[in-house]
């Protein structure tokens, strides 16, 4: 099938063109436990696995959860079928192009359908969830600036804009575009989370 | 009648002639889903990352938690939380003013730490990933906690007696008593009992508990989503339970949800009782517990919850009775003693025009469960029937007789009612009573059934006996009811909005008749969508007075659809014409443009000409001329009614005029003391029937439970300890499909209803006529002997021939 | 309103909607507010339809054509469905199964092309879905057994054709010859035919030829995946929707499946979550495909089923602008456009000249529009105004170019509708139908001109070089707004609770303009209530009347209906309050209720709600909050019925038909460029884009919306392209690695001033926005500020830095 060679070829072409996040993308790959590194699962190439499920320790917005996973399954595919974590969202279709998977993992943001749930064993993952319970003014900030139309993005935005403050409290009008440079939009709402994270900012150091 | 006066008087409409009003063989319009068990029921509904909560109960009748350790508990993995009854932050008390049934709240805290029964939930409840955590973590709770037991009552009488341990001193540090009251007085009693030919006194006594047995577990989901606080409902009453849902779960934050969004799946048989503040209490449990772990929560109760109860009939009732010797009634005094707190005399004084009557009511703590009611018309039915029965005992009379000389209402006699009500309401001057006991004889063949008592001995040596009774009928009187919305698709079927709880009455399928009369469509062009969110004012079908309370704005607002068609019918509009056709519409889209709307009539899906019927085309062709293309966005919305319905005149007397009576014969085996029920005729006056197989499915509804209570089912506790013994369908013998003899219920309508269509319901009444007491007299009828207390098991029987 | 004052006779002041204004001092037109569906889209909480998960629910997948145009010859499945966990294949070729498409298309559409099945056994361009379903227990496991099917496939495989040029010459290989067996050409149409060309030309000073080319397609790319979810329960649908135009696709859903037993839902139950960037593009069938596919596989297997179209489906589009255009010009030294004659070779069916014509005087205009098919994938227009706009953009700017005028003299000078002048709609339209003599261009320029400083920016082509060595470029130019007129819409459903609130119900889908919001804001304004005691609650059922708020005119349709029945229920209120019902006596032994006692003998025209509390005017100490008469609906036993008192659902009244119904709002963009000629980049720093609402409901909306235009416009005019192999007809890039859609760091500062002239059709005058918003960014729209810094025209998009270089002779 000349057509589907062709076509992968330049779908794998394309990947060194990619367009990832500075938080995001390295922070993809590092999330990587044990060296292991994540193949994008292209369409009609991943299959039922015969290996049998492992058992993986996770704590996901402060509970700690310990699940059997099936080897091929994306951290994406585990918080969101198994743990009913919606916010975690897909857009690119796990090219690990668009941030709407995006999660703090360990800390950092993470692309997480670029990772494979086995290899998160012990992780420490807050989802769009988590910051909304923990009340973090980014919240209050992100629904006053108007930064959801459609809003399927919009969580995936906030869980970089949350990472970015946990690494920057003050950031630049700069540091806040290039860190959140991998998460598209397509309804177009980028000059709302500039303003909505300022404000955030602002609130966390005391000033409103 | 000229227009303008059944304009405004529902109960003198009538449906459109032969129509589905009234009609069997309609295909049920929920049965598909039910059967092939696709029925979603809200023990059904699991949702991603759902957590469940149970509670703490009470294995004791009457103790205090002194101290409670809960950190075992708390460290059991998949636990998320455990939430303590003295949590300083949680706001426990009960944000809800009881409409019904005051003794369940007795303590307006719904986390107390006092057992005031064994079962009662209190302490702690736990929130974990599973059921099983939850079980395991109370079981680890349970082994950590220090009580303070206390004395329990169970008996009635022993609560009032002076002396007696105090068993709520927080609310009256005097006695038990809780209400103390004359529910209904009228005439003078006294001179009554003085002027009467007789007057003789007698006793009822109930003492244990009938309940509902439960079917669908106790369950509610709810799921804090932000600012929504989105909850699927088990139960009747949303209106008074969705305060629990929006009060604020915190004593100082106090925010509340900004929005409240409520889901009532189908209901496992939810019955009055659980409106009574059960399920309040566990859609609190339901709302705190999702607030504090921003989850989805399924609160599971097992199935306690309906082994909680106390029918509204458990308590004594000390009759005093004057009468004459022709057998009219001059004065009645009646005491009663109850735990539960629903007042009785309704039913009572609708159906007798005794002028005296003084009914004294006294309701006391004891350790028992809190009432739980559940087709509980029965309450009420018993008074009658016993007063009735026992007069006739008396004098030797055919109750029969008894019961029509004495018909009446509020201490007025037929006649009375005739001149006074029927006609200047514009009612049928039909006698109700006579033409039920008329249907019932035929159906029974009593008069040769009926003898005097203990003269029958059949060939298979048991005692034969009949019993009868009548009471009026349940009504909620002309009501103007919420609003069905009605909408009419382009496809020309017709979908109603109305709000559930489903309690299985077919309301899917009456409303659907009703709207299909109405507007002249075919039955199968109507459907039913569930409008499950609170604040639209759709009515729920409720038990007790789902179509007498809908039918006034279901009929309204279907003429005021059918108007909108035939509207459209002859001058097509604007906004539909100028998309395909200009303003000239051609005569092949309708024949009938230009003609008068009162010249034009719909059946069966088409609108036709009166004066010449096969000028005619289908509703779907004038509904479907709407904007098509963009402009079908907007579904220009010709076709929606669902605005308030003008409010019905206020009646000033608007006492029930229906009646219903029961027949019922009995063989008693004088060795074993046996009580079968051979024949049991309920005939029925509807007023209107809306769908006779919906009828038959409640009155056997009514019969079968009612039997039951009256013959075997009873709760049994241990008197040491207070302990509910046989609280599962293993010790508490509910009917099965072996146990009854053939029921039949023939209907009456004599269209004297105050609901549109001069309806009544009859859900809550089938359980009304066939309550405990109903045995009593049939046996009566049977051995000679009346026997006080209920229900009549064989024990009772023998004592009463003094073998036992 | 002196105009309606004139006029009342021919206009019926009560139903000239576009009359009204929103009460002083409200919350419409406010900023700052809290918008009411925001909390749950900001923590991911927000239910989408590729959230849902049924129990036991099953997922069907659809195999995709690895050919541009091609045949399957045999199909062998028995490997897939050999497959664990593989519930059924279904074939393109099943005997039983119903596999023709139920639906008359609306708008009319090349998706419909195979009209006979929605499964067929040719592709027409890679991707296409064809030839077999497959319904199993997990996507992977679909795709694997999709993955054997592809491999146990003849094909006969087939020419294609991929530019529309090629595609009309006659030695074309015919593509569809089921359907035109001369020709590729399936629609050849005079669109506009409007005074007389040739004479206009004639009489021009001068005449201009000159054409644009736009062949690579611009697409939506996704966001959401494609997916519906549907299940059978006993004799009924129910399904959850992600699409715009859930009032056509259900018959998709709810047709017979199977031939034979022609067995339909006796009733539909829709669901609408939340739509991931759902654009009109997905209305125009594909969406319906799935749902139709769905439908299949739930009957099928009677189990609740998931179609799943990854996202595939965003990729499948050639917006409306895709093609060629010729165009021929004539006008006069002063810039007068006399004449325009315009001919389009396009793939898709729109016709594309709405705007144009709403937007210049020119008397003589002809459009001619030449549709075939090639084999690319059928149209998904997404916020597509932007065909219709880059005709005037190009010939005003052409026109300018010539003349070495400022673009805004020109399109001033040219202003009108339908061959009228604007003093001819002022006497004919404005006037007669009460509208303010304002005029919409002037003021938006005025807005424009001032935010971008357009007399210090603009300059004659290709003078102005930066200190960074780029060159400098202002581009301009204007446009009618979007508007769908005085339109009765449907029935937004209120309700007041005891406590007070009221709820509105509405219909999704949510296309994310915040009509949660709007909505509420008209209700709380015209009832007189607080915003925060307004919510929202979406019916999603189909049969209901609620208006959606779709795309391209929620507000422009729905604010009608909205106030007038905001207004019947403050009607209610006062009634209640005036003359109180039974219901409310009830409590008080059937006499008036002592709250109530001062509003006896009133009339409603002495009192008013505000803030929640009615009061009378004369006193307004007399006053009473609505919670307390809201709280007089029966209680106890009484609330099973909820008495009902305050519900308002019943439909809008008719509307005055309204002849010359013409747009006379505008909007227009200013873009400055800065282009480096070594490397041909073009870098927008800044754009202005003015837009006349008529009445802004939320500014803050407003705001949101022209985002969503900008970033999307400039995207598709400089970058965003999906290319094709020239050998296979393969898309290359339809990813979002290859396809590259702005991001944060594309754009310079946006500003969108707001213009409110009250010229609108709809209810208080407003004009929609959402789709205007990427009307005035469409693909041409970097053409004429890029000659503005080069001093070339370009006639190719997106203006891509190759073309640039080319212009410049570089390459």
């Amino acid at each position: 099938m000349l057509a589907e060679k062709q076509k992968k070829a330049a779908k794998s072409a394309k990947l060194s063109r990619t367009r990832m996040p500075k938080g995001t993308a390295s922070a993809g790959k590092g999330s990587m436990r044990n060296g292991a590194t994540a193949a994008p699962p292209v369409h009609g190439t991943r299959i039922p696995s015969t290996i049998a499920p492992r058992t993986v320790r996770m704590t996901v917005n402060g509970r700690p959860y310990t699940l059997h996973v099936e080897p091929n399954w994306t951290l994406r595919d585990v918080l969101r079928q198994k743990l009913g974590f919606t916010s975690v969202k897909d857009f690119c279709n796990g090219y690990g192009a668009c941030g709407s998977c995006a999660v703090i993992m360990d800390g950092r943001p993470a692309l997480s359908c670029m990772a494979i749930a086995a290899d998160c064993d012990g992780a420490v993952i807050e989802t769009a969830e988590g910051i909304a319970d923990a009340r973090h003014p980014l919240i209050e900030a992100y629904i006053m600036n108007w930064t959801a139309q459609c809003g399927y993005c919009t969580p995936g935005f906030l869980v970089t804009a949350k990472a970015l403050l946990d690494r920057i409290p003050n950031p630049t009008v700069q540091d806040i575009k290039e860190a959140l440079a991998g998460n598209l939009c397509r309804c177009g709402t980028y000059p709302a989370h500039i303003k909505a994270i300022q404000d955030a900012a602002k609130v966390l150091k005391g000033e409103e | 009648m000229s227009e303008e006066s059944t304009e405004n008087r529902p109960w003198i409409w009538r449906p459109p002639e032969d129509g589905y009003v009234g009609r069997r063989g309609l295909r049920p319009k929920e049965a598909p889903e039910k059967v092939s068990g696709r029925a979603v029921y809200t023990s059904d509904v699991y949702l991603p990352g759902m957590l469940y909560l149970k509670v703490l109960r009470s294995p004791y009748a009457h103790a205090r938690i002194t101290k409670m350790d809960t950190s075992k508990a708390e460290k059991v993995p998949g636990v998320w939380a455990v939430i303590r009854y003295d949590d300083p932050d949680i706001d426990f008390t009960d944000p809800y003013r009881p409409v019904i049934g005051r003794s369940w709240f007795w303590y307006r805290n719904i986390l107390p730490d006092i057992a005031d029964f064994q079962g009662v939930r209190l302490g702690a409840m736990v929130i974990a990933e599973s059921e099983q955590i939850c079980d395991l973590a109370l079981k680890l709770i349970g082994e950590g906690i220090e009580w303070e037991q206390m004395p329990f009552i169970l008996d009635p009488e022993e609560a009032i007696k002076p002396g007696a341990p105090l068993l709520h001193p927080e609310l009256n540090p005097e006695s038990n008593i809780f209400d103390d009251s004359v529910t209904y007085k009228i005439g003078d009693v006294e001179k009554g009992f003085a002027s009467s030919d007789h007057v003789v006194e007698f006793k009822s006594i109930k003492i244990e508990d009938d309940v509902w047995a439960g079917v669908e577990p106790g369950s509610i989901v709810a799921w804090l989503k932000d600012e929504e606080m989105e909850v699927w409902y088990h139960g009747q009453r949303i209106p008074a339970d969705v305060n629990f849902i929006s009060a604020p779960v915190f004593k100082k934050d106090k925010n509340r949800p900004k929005k409240v969004k409520v889901h009532t799946p189908y209901n496992g048989a939810t019955f009055g009782g659980n409106a009574m503040g059960m399920v309040a209490q566990l859609v609190r449990y339901a709302v705190i517990a999702a607030r504090i772990t921003q989850r989805p929560i399924k609160v599971v109760d097992d199935y306690s919850m309906s082994w909680e109860g106390t029918s509204y009939e458990t308590g004594t009732n000390r009759f005093k009775v004057g009468f004459n010797s022709d057998g009219t009634i001059v004065s009645i005094k009646i005491d009663t003693l109850q735990i539960a707190g629903h007042p009785l005399p309704s039913k009572f004084v609708d159906v007798i025009k005794t002028p005296n009557v003084l009914v004294h009511e006294v309701h006391s703590y004891w350790s028992k469960a809190h009432e739980s009611c559940w087709k509980d018309g029965a309450s009420n039915c018993v008074l009658s029937n016993l007063v009735i029965n026992k007069v006739a005992a008396h004098l030797n009379m055919d109750p029969i007789q008894v019961q029509l000389i004495n018909d009446g209402a509020h201490g007025h006699d037929m006649a009375w009612l005739d001149e006074h009500i029927k006609k200047p309401n514009g009612m049928p001057l039909r006698d109700s009573l006579k033409e039920v006991v008329e249907a019932g004889k035929k159906a029974f063949d009593w008069d040769k059934k009926w003898h005097p008592p203990g003269t029958r001995r059949l060939p298979n040596g048991r005692m034969h006996g009949v019993g009868f009774y009548a009471v009026a009928c349940w009504h909620t009187g002309a009501r103007k009811g919420g609003v069905p919305g009605i909408s009419v698709a382009r496809d020309g079927t017709a979908t109603i909005f109305y709000r559930r709880t489903d309690c299985g009455q077919s309301a899917p399928s009456t409303y659907c008749q009703i709207v299909a009369d109405e507007i002249g469509l075919r039955y199968e062009d109507v459907k039913i969508e569930f409008k499950d969110y609170f604040y639209f004012d759709a009515v729920p079908p409720m038990g007790s007075m789902g179509s007498s309370l809908n039918t006034y704005a279901l009929v309204t607002n279907a003429r005021r659809m059918k108007k909108l068609i035939l509207e459209y019918a002859v001058k097509f509009r604007m906004g539909a014409t100028n998309i395909n056709y200009g303003d000239n519409v051609p005569a092949t889209i309708s024949p009938l443009l230009g003609k008068k709307i009162e010249d034009l009539d719909i059946k069966d899906s088409f609108v036709f000409e009166k004066a010449n019927p096969e000028n005619r085309i289908p509703v779907r062709r004038i509904v479907s001329f709407r904007p098509r293309g963009l402009e079908s966005h907007a579904e220009v919305g010709d076709f929606f009614v669902g605005e308030t319905a003008d409010e019905p005149p206020a009646v000033k007397e608007p006492y029930s005029m229906g009646r219903q009576c029961v027949f019922v014969e009995v063989e008693v085996d004088t060795e074993t003391g046996q009580v079968e029920v051979t024949k049991l005729v309920h005939p029925y006056d509807v007023g209107q029937s809306l769908n006779p197989d919906v009828n038959d499915q409640q009155l056997l509804g009514g019969a079968y439970a009612g039997v039951g209570v009256s013959a075997t089912e009873t709760i049994f506790y241990d008197p040491r300890t207070g302990v509910k013994l046989n609280d599962n369908l293993l010790g508490y013998p509910m009917l099965t499909i072996l146990d009854l003899g053939p029921v039949e219920a023939p209907l009456v309508e004599t269209h004297v209803g105050w609901s549109a269509y001069g309806l009544y319901g009859c859900s809550e009444a089938g359980k009304a006529a066939t309550a405990a007491a109903i045995l009593v007299p049939a046996v009566y009828n049977a051995i000679g002997k009346w026997i006080e207390e209920t229900p009549i098991t064989p024990e009772r029987v023998l004592g009463a021939l003094g073998k036992a | 309103m002196t105009g309606a004052d004139n006029d009342k006779n021919k206009i019926p002041e009560k139903n000239a909607l576009w009359l009204w204004r929103p009460p002083e001092g409200g919350y419409i037109g406010r900023r700052g507010l809290r918008p009411k569906e925001a909390p749950e889209k900001v923590s991911g909480r927000a239910l989408y339809t590729n959230d849902v998960y049924l129990p036991g629910m099953l997922y069907v997948k659809a195999f995709h054509s690895p050919y541009a145009h091609a045949r399957i010859r045999k199909m062998d499945t028995s490997k897939a469905e050999a497959l664990p966990g593989v519930w059924a294949v279904i074939r393109y070729d099943d005997p039983e199964i119903d596999l023709s498409d139920p639906y008359q298309p609306v708008l009319g559409f090349m998706w419909f092309w195979h009209q006979n099945s929605i499964l067929p056994d040719t592709a027409d361009y890679q991707g296409v879905r064809l030839g077999a379903l497959v319904v199993a227990e997990s996507e992977q496991i679909c795709d694997h057994a999709l993955k054997l099917i592809g491999e146990g496939i003849e094909w006969e495989q087939l020419p294609f054709i991929l530019d529309p040029e090629r595609a009309i010459q006659p030695d074309a290989p015919l593509l569809h010859p089921e359907r035109n067996s001369k020709n590729n050409i399936w629609k050849d149409a005079v669109i506009l035919d409007q005074g007389d060309v040739e004479k206009g030309f004639a009489s021009s000073d001068h005449v201009v030829e000159f054409s644009e080319i736009k062949n690579e397609d611009d697409v939506w790319a996704g966001v959401e995946p494609g997916c519906m979810v549907v299940q059978w329960i006993g004799d009924n649908l129910e399904f959850w929707y992600h699409g715009q135009r859930i009032g056509v696709d259900v018959n998709f859903i709810s047709a017979p499946v199977y031939k034979k037993d022609k067995r339909q839902p006796k009733k539909v139950k829709a669901h609408t979550p939340f739509n991931g960037a759902t654009f009109g593009g997905n209305a125009m069938g594909l969406a319906c495909q799935l749902a139709r596919y769905a439908a299949i596989a739930a009957r099928k297997t009677m189990r609740p089923v998931k179609v799943v179209d990854d996202y595939s489906m965003s990729w499948e589009g050639n917006s409306f602008e895709t093609g060629i255009a010729r165009y021929k010009v004539g006008f006069n030294n002063d810039g007068t456009i006399v004449a325009i004659k315009i001919d389009i070779y396009q793939k898709n069916g729109l016709p594309i000249t709405s705007k144009f014509i709403d937007t210049l005087k020119t008397p003589n205009v002809y459009v001619h529009s030449t549709h075939t098919y090639w084999n690319r994938p059928h149209e998904s227009c997404w916020k597509d105004g932007a065909a219709n706009c880059t005709l005037v953009n190009l010939v005003v700017n052409k026109v300018a170019a010539c003349l070495n005028m400022d673009p805004i003299k020109v399109q001033l000078l040219n202003d009108g509708a339908f061959g009228h002048d604007m003093a001819w709609l002022d006497e004919n339209v404005k006037k007669p139908y009460g509208m303010p003599l304002r005029d919409s261009l002037k003021e938006v320029i005025e807005a424009g001109k001032k935010a971008f400083d357009w007399d210090r920016k603009w300059h004659a082509p290709g003078t102005r070089r930066l200190p960074n060595g780029r060159m400098h470029g202002a581009g301009f130019y204007a446009v009618a707004g979007w508007h769908t007129g005085a339109r009765k819409g449907g029935v937004p459903g209120i309700s007041m609770a005891r406590d007070g609130t009221a709820t509105v119900f509405y219909r999704r889908p949510d296309c994310g303009q915040s009509a949660a919001t709007t909505y509420c804001q008209i209700v709380a304004d015209e009832i007189g209530l607080r915003y925060d005691d307004v919510k929202i609650e979406f019916i999603d059922y189909f049969y209901f009347d609620a208006v959606p708020p779709a795309g391209s005119m929620g507000s422009s349709f729905n604010t009608f209906g909205l106030v007038v029945n905001a207004r019947k229920m403050k009607e209610l209120l006062l009634d209640y309050v005036i003359n109180p019902p039974a219901e409310a006596m009830r409590a008080y032994q059937n006499a008036i209720p002592p709250a109530l006692a001062p509003f006896q003998g009133k009339t409603k025209d002495e009192l008013d709600i505000r803030d929640g509390v009615i009061f009378e005017k004369a006193h307004p100490e007399n006053k009473l909050p609505v919670a307390k008469v809201t709280s007089m609906q029966p209680r106890g036993l009484e609330a099973a019925a909820e008495g009902g008192s305050f519900f308002v659902g019943d439909k809008a009244p008719e509307l005055p038909d309204v002849k010359e119904k013409y747009t006379l709002v505008r909007q227009c963009v200013f873009v400055e460029v800065e282009v480096d000629t070594e490397t041909g980049q073009v870098e927008v720093t800044k754009l202005v884009h003015p837009y006349d609402v008529g009445q802004s409901l939320n500014p803050d909306v407003h705001d949101q919306q022209l985002y969503g235009g900008a970033y999307p416009g400039i995207g598709v005019s400089a970058t965003e392209a999906i290319f094709y192999d020239p050998r296979t007809g393969v898309r290359l890039n339809d990813n979002l690695l290859g396809y590259p859609i702005l991001t944060i760091l594309d754009v310079g500062d946006i500003e969108a001033p707001i213009v409110q002239t009250h010229l609108g059709w709809s209810a208080y005058g407003l004009c929609g926005c959402s789709e205007g918003g990427k009307a005035a960014t469409a693909a041409a729209l970097l053409v004429p500020a890029v000659y503005n810094a080069i001093g070339k025209w370009i006639e190719e998009t997106p203006v891509t830095p190759e073309r640039v270089l080319r212009a410049l002779g570089k390459a």
